[in-house]
């Protein structure tokens, strides 16, 4: 038994080392640029140049400065942080009432109407976009957050609908029957019983959400015009376009808009894997 | 109870919000933009559509650059697959075997699928910039390869691939966490009966894991070919569809001939034909998988 | 059960604050529209006579706010875009009542994309600054440009620009009646290079024909400085440098010829304009992979003295002559080809402009045009000469002190040397592709496509959209 234990770990070793040196050496790639970006971030020109894989020596802001001053980048961010929030509170909010009543609740064309949501999941985003600008341009709609956030949720609540609708139907309904014995109305029993329980399947939407609404590009190209109401992801890309040969700038620009879905995946990284993979992935 | 379940108001009035904004913002303009097909409009507010029948499409299925961006998203989406699917389903078989610190490679692995895509975008036009600026370039010539350097982004050979890779780098964490995910599923009886009766690894792999896998599989090509036929963001701030037109991909095209050339009509003849290949996609790798209904 | 009453309430706040902000903003829209029929006119004074239901609210002059746009290529770090701030500052000292929103973009392509989108939003700027003319001119059809002609009545502010200024944005020969432009800078563009590389690489006289402009190359790149810094990522300095040769190997009534449709750019003299490109390149001219370098690096190459020549326009003086090798620097004009000694005189003259949005009233349309003036009098006008040292349309404004550099005087020469001056060789043509496709297809060919198929490229463009 010992000596076939031996010779079993010896071959596990060997496995081992390879599986190591593969999974190192595929770190290293998908970990370098954005390495890069985080000490080019501190270096001056010069140094990018001379030393561009070296760590900065000592840590130097002035990038961040001129990010901030020339590229507006801290504006931007509050704006997508508004933007998101709203995108994610409102989402969150309308899907989950739907969600309750599609997975609860019995009426005859129930069925349809998740589809119907569901299938929304396969529309392709820019295929709206000439008709939005049409209509919103003539209805005098540009550069409004509050039709920008309403834009998202709308694409966004199939995904939504689809977690949460499935999560709640595992939810017993004996607590929530016990809430309407208890003489609670409707709003009463989805505010205190269904919202608490479904809070894992809420915030896994929600992660979604968060990273469609920071990421998108296209909706904020076409209907944001106004430079005060510039969103990350746009800004970002001006900012490069205008200072092309300002590396150190740029990359300190492409660190601030990157910490955001970091430190979310940081900090919720079950939510964040789960949340993108849900529809691809089962349970 | 049954009376709470079938009241109408609360039905009603909960389904509300949610079906009256993903209808008058989602559902309406996917419907119009079927109906902008037809009509032309010199992209100026204020100006009537013009109806014009069928003439965008013909013009769209005339339009050499139409054609190009065509043939690109296909070679596109070949490379993605090609190099993509092999990396995500081997990398979550090694994954998939625990040892120490596989979650951490799990992390690392995964933090490209969450940046936003005009960061990844740039940092990847800084790895390609041309000459000794970028950092690609730098590599090579630290390791005396100066005969390979290039403007990656604007030679017409080297162009679209470089999109793919960022494109590849981007989304592999994706499908490795759904190929992982499936793979964790197989119970862990099953493996370890397997073991018992003496199955070598290269065994489990071909006899049980790969079965298991294949339907992740399946979900990740059909789920390559959708993304990838709307892929916009990278192309976008990649190249701009440059050099000379030659990386336009579908849905960067349509952008460019409505919102720059003022041929929304052509714009919409292009939304049109992506919305109806993207549907048909959906339609058919449901019918062809057959997929167990959605149980959750 | 209180918590669900204040759950209940927050759902309702949350829903009642969305469609207040949705009806707010209709609202304002209407409330814009609503303004026009108060006019407020700045400085008491009415300087314009088609407004004669504003008089009677005139009072409510100092309440009421008006917003306006401006839109733009002054951005970023330069020294126009200095002055262009301060000139918006000063002007919003004068009016308070303004309040003024600066969108302005410094790079071609998102500049485009912005403008475009505003125009399909209906969201047009108050004032913005396009390129060309033909391509005006449908904007100018459709009522989204301003015509000018009742501000060019006010002779305190217009006698000021130099004579026929205003004719070049006289739109009469297309079909559409009116000025739709108020001149801004004249932009000549030549070549600028460095006196000092030039001695090194033994180049004793500036290049007068294209044949000593060889020379000059293959001297430079025998002492591995590069010939001329260009970049092509940036297509438009492609597209500049090619306007320079068709220049000078067609004649500019070639370009209006080729925009009227009358000739055609598979014509064997435009064809072998872009040969004479094409060869530059081969002749090792550029710097390597100069089609994937951007704008913002080829200047810093030429200004760090790693190239010797740049043909760049008058608004590069500002950045020439606050580098540090400013006194290295000299002027001359594109060479001509000895073949061609007709052309010599054929300058590349980019005019530039400034447009105002149509179908505005009341008083957005006072302050847009209140705006216009101050930017382009004689005030605002003279500080760009003098601070930035540019080229500008105004008679009035004095160029000659001692701080005007050498560079200056460079560009100033060209000007009055010129015998026949022309802009981009697409602003002849309506087709507002033609930008984006003659440019693309100079890049494509010097990346490999040979000119021949580079001209019917274009070519299709103008027979697909016949």
């Amino acid at each position: 038994m010992n000596q076939n234990y031996k010779t079993h770990k010896q071959k596990v070793n060997m496995g081992k080392v390879i599986y190591y040196i593969i999974m190192f050496a595929f770190s290293v790639v998908t970990l370098f640029p954005i390495y890069f970006a985080i000490i080019s971030s501190f270096k001056n020109d010069m140094d990018i140049f001379l030393s561009p894989f070296s760590l900065p020596e000592g840590f130097k802001f002035s990038n961040y400065v001129r990010a901030f001053k020339i590229g507006n980048i801290g504006m931007c961010f509050i704006n997508s942080l508004i933007l998101t929030a709203g995108t994610v509170i409102i989402t969150g909010l309308t899907g989950t009432l739907a969600s309750y009543i599609l997975a609860k609740f019995k009426f005859k064309i129930k069925n349809l109407i998740f589809v119907f949501f569901v299938a929304g999941m396969m529309i392709p985003i820019q295929t709206t976009i000439i008709p939005l600008a049409y209509t919103f341009g003539g209805m005098g709609l540009s550069n409004n957050y509050a039709v920008l956030i309403l834009l998202f949720c709308a694409f966004q609540l199939p995904v939504t609908v689809f977690i949460v609708t499935g999560f709640q139907k595992s939810i017993p309904s004996e607590i929530e029957e016990a809430a309407v014995i208890d003489g609670c109305n409707p709003w009463q029993v989805f505010f205190n019983t269904i919202v608490p329980l479904s809070l894992p399947a809420i915030s896994t939407a929600s992660v979604f959400n968060f990273l469609f609404a920071w990421n998108n590009l296209l909706f904020p190209l076409v209907f944001i015009s106004d430079k005060r109401m510039q969103v990350i992801a746009l800004g970002l890309q001006s900012f490069f376009a205008e200072m092309t040969s300002d590396y150190g700038g740029v990359m300190a620009a492409i660190v601030i808009s990157i910490m955001p879905p970091i430190l979310a995946y940081i900090a919720l990284q079950d939510k964040v894997e789960k949340g993108l993979t849900a529809g691809a992935v089962k349970g | 109870m049954e009376q709470y379940r079938t009241n109408k108001k609360v039905i009603f009035l909960f389904l509300l919000p949610a079906l009256a904004i993903y209808m008058v913002l989602a559902v309406v303009p996917i419907i119009q933009s079927l109906y902008f097909g037809f009509f032309d409009w010199p992209g100026i507010q204020g100006i009537p559509l013009k109806f014009v029948g069928l003439k965008n499409f013909f013009q769209m299925f005339e339009s050499k650059e139409f054609l190009l961006s065509l043939k690109n998203v296909f070679q596109f989406m070949l490379l993605t697959l090609v190099i993509q699917i092999p990396l995500s389903y081997g990398l979550a078989i090694l994954l998939s075997k625990c040892y120490r610190g596989f979650k951490l490679f799990k992390v690392f692995f995964f933090l490209p699928v969450i940046l936003p895509l005009t960061a990844t975008s740039l940092l990847w036009v800084f790895i390609f910039f041309p000459n000794e600026t970028g950092v690609l370039n730098m590599v090579l010539h630290s390791l005396g390869l100066d005969n390979l350097t290039t403007a990656w982004l604007l030679n017409p050979h080297t162009a679209l691939n470089c999109i793919a890779i960022t494109n590849v780098w981007a989304g592999f964490g994706y499908h490795m966490m759904i190929g992982f995910a499936s793979l964790s599923s197989i119970p862990e009886e099953i493996l370890e009966s397997a073991e018992l009766d003496g199955a070598k690894s290269f065994k489990k792999l071909w006899y049980i894991q790969l079965p298991i896998i294949w339907e992740s599989v399946k979900i990740s090509v059909v789920l390559i070919v959708t993304g990838n036929l709307k892929q916009f963001d990278m192309v976008f701030v990649m190249t701009g569809g440059g050099p000379n037109g030659l990386t336009q991909l579908p849905a960067t095209l349509m952008y460019s001939e409505a919102f720059r050339y003022d041929h929304y009509g052509m714009g919409s003849a292009i939304s049109v034909f992506l919305f109806v290949v993207c549907i048909a996609l959906a339609v058919f790798s449901m019918k062809a998988m057959e997929r167990e209904k959605i149980e959750y | 059960m209180g918590i669900c009453k204040r759950y209940v309430s927050l759902v309702l706040i949350v829903f009642m604050a969305m469609s207040l902000t949705l009806v707010g903003c209709t609202q304002n829209n209407e409330a814009s529209g609503q303004n026009t029929t108060t006019v407020t006119d700045q400085t008491g004074k009415t300087e314009t006579n088609d407004n004669d239901a504003s008089v009677e609210n005139d009072n409510s002059a100092s309440a009421e706010k008006v917003k306006l746009r401006i839109f733009t290529r002054m951005s970023g770090a330069s020294p126009t875009v200095d002055w262009f701030k301060s000139a918006l500052e000063d002007f919003s000292k004068e009016y308070p009542n303004i309040e003024i929103q600066d969108d302005s973009v410094s790079q071609e392509a998102a500049f485009n994309n912005k403008f475009k989108t505003d125009l399909a939003t209906g969201n047009l700027p108050n004032i913005f600054s396009l390129s060309g003319i033909a391509s005006l001119v449908k904007y100018a059809e459709n009522g989204a440009l301003m015509d000018v002609t009742e501000i060019i009545n006010d002779k305190d502010w217009s006698d000021g620009f130099i004579d026929g200024a205003f004719e070049y944005w006289n739109f009469e020969s297309y079909g559409v009646n009116g000025y739709y432009a108020v001149p801004d800078r004249v932009s000549p563009e030549l070549v600028v290079y460095n006196k000092d590389l030039f001695a090194k690489a033994g180049i004793t006289k500036v290049p007068e024909t294209m044949d000593e402009l060889y020379d000059a190359i293959d001297k430079l790149n025998a002492i591995e400085v590069t010939p001329i810094s260009c970049g092509g990522k940036d297509t438009w300095r492609v597209g500049h440098f090619h306007n320079q040769v068709l220049y000078k190997w067609c004649g500019i009534e070639k370009a209006k010829a080729l925009g009227a449709r009358t000739a055609k750019w598979t014509d064997p003299d435009v064809v072998e304009s872009l040969n004479v490109l094409k060869n530059l390149k081969d002749k090792g001219a550029f710097m390597k992979n100069f089609e994937g370098v951007d704008y913002e690096t080829e200047k810093k190459l030429f200004l760090s003295e790693k190239a010797a020549m740049i043909v760049n326009g008058s608004w590069f003086i500002g950045e020439c002559n606050s580098s540090e090798i400013k006194d290295k620097l000299g002027t001359f004009a594109f060479p001509y080809f000895k073949e061609k000694p007709e052309n010599q005189g054929s300058y590349v003259i980019y005019p530039q402009s400034y447009q105002l949005k149509g179908n505005v009233t009341g008083a957005e349309k006072e302050a847009q045009i209140a705006l216009i003036k101050f930017l382009t009098g004689k005030e605002a006008q003279q500080k760009l000469a003098t601070n930035v040292q540019q080229m500008v349309a105004r008679k009035d404004v004095s160029t000659d002190g001692p701080e005007f550099t050498e560079i200056f005087r460079g560009y100033a020469a060209y000007v009055k040397n010129a015998k026949a001056s022309g802009g981009d060789s697409f602003d002849y043509d309506q087709l507002s592709s033609m930008q984006d496709r003659t440019r693309n297809s100079l890049v494509g060919m010097l990346l490999g496509n040979t000119p021949e198929a580079a001209a019917k490229e274009i070519q299709d463009e103008i027979d697909k959209n016949k």
